[in-house]
């Protein structure tokens, strides 16, 4: 099972498709949570889930905009895509019954 | 600020090179300042370290290896320069010159023996935390150093050991991989030149805590001469499984 910050960043890494690497995954997170988030973080959580074979990770080109770094690009695996969607159907369905979920939510998907 | 630089390029310096290379391009990306360019790197320095100490290898070979084996090493370090000491002292005597010439150089080659084996299995078994495997190393020495008081014996005396040491950490840190053949011959020469000592020293089976004290200094040896043997046994499955896929290949 995911860890919350591990699905986090699952979700923000298959959103961001091909552009997917540390600043944009932090920024996608930031804005979702509305909280500061170190990069120290993103990078122990990638490492963890690549260990787990959940995401792939690549050194992509270096911009100007960077001073001339490398990114390190990351790409959700199979693996990865079927352990968030686990994930995302057991927060669903514990929260069915909660006060503060919509109507309509905990059906299977 | 130049400080800050100069402190973040010094703390980036832990990371490793693409990790850093990623990170530093990322906060640029984010237009964070050299403050908070600084914390972030500082965060992920620690939280890597803390990493690393999750596993039981680093714990073993810093309170478990290094700790006693200082201790130890210390101590056969300051019988080794008392024992120059009183060769020089009798030099006079001709018989008992050779005799102590004879027993002198099989412990200098032991304490080489004990400090290599013991360096190398703990540069071997925490590359990454090495740096507090030797603090480990030096909180004994530190603390023996402020209470040692001899007539006859130097302050340096407790340091003889510290060569090979720093050798074995060396080579066991970069990971240079202890072929079968020479893990045993080491374990092998180590265990005989501590029998030689003992026997030489106590006349036989003498003093038993000298006898534990110098089979356990032997146990590191022992150790890289078992994780040799993982090694060419993994070696050999690895040849094998090889082999098989290629006979599979060709039918």
């Amino acid at each position: 099972m995911l860890g919350e910050f591990e699905y986090m960043l699952l979700t923000a890494a298959a959103a961001l498709g091909d552009t997917a690497y540390g600043a944009t995954v932090r920024q996608e997170i930031e804005k979702a949570t509305r909280k500061n988030c170190a990069i120290g973080a993103i990078y122990t959580t990638i490492d963890r889930l690549e260990a787990k074979g959940l995401v792939r990770t690549w050194m992509g080109e270096a911009t100007s905009r960077r001073g001339g770094r490398a990114k390190r690009m990351v790409e959700v695996t199979p693996a990865g895509v079927k352990a968030a969607k686990e994930f995302y159907s057991a927060v669903m369905r514990v929260s069915r019954t909660a006060s503060w979920a919509p109507s309509g939510a905990g059906r299977p998907i | 600020m130049r400080a800050v630089w100069f402190l973040l390029e010094r703390v980036s310096c832990i990371l490793e090179p693409a990790e850093r290379e990623a990170v530093l391009g990322d906060l640029k990306e984010a237009g964070e300042g050299p403050w908070q360019t600084l914390v972030e790197i500082v965060g992920l320095v620690l939280r890597r370290q803390a990493g690393h100490w999750k596993d039981w290898r680093p714990w073993v070979a810093a309170f478990g290896v290094s700790v006693p084996m200082s201790f130890m090493l210390m101590g056969g370090s300051v019988m080794l320069f008392s024992g120059f000491v009183t060769l020089a002292q009798a030099s006079a005597a001709r018989q008992l010159f050779a005799a102590e010439v004879e027993i002198l150089s099989v412990q200098t080659l032991l304490l080489a023996g004990w400090s290599w084996t013991c360096g190398y299995l703990v540069g071997s078994v925490s590359r990454r935390t090495v740096c507090f495997s030797i603090m480990a190393y030096c909180a004994p020495f530190l603390f023996c150093l402020s209470r040692f008081h001899s007539e006859t014996s130097s302050r340096l005396s407790l340091l003889l050991f510290v060569l090979p040491l720093a050798a074995g950490l060396w080579q066991g840190r970069r990971g240079q991989r202890m072929g079968l053949r020479f893990g045993v011959a080491v374990a092998a020469i180590v265990t005989a030149l501590a029998i030689i000592t003992q026997v030489g020293v106590t006349g036989g089976v003498g003093n038993a805590s000298r006898w534990i004290c110098s089979l356990v200094q032997t146990l590191p040896s022992w150790c890289l001469a078992v994780a040799s043997l993982d090694a060419a046994r993994e070696d050999e499955r690895e040849e094998r499984s090889t082999f098989e896929m290629e006979q599979h290949e060709l039918s």
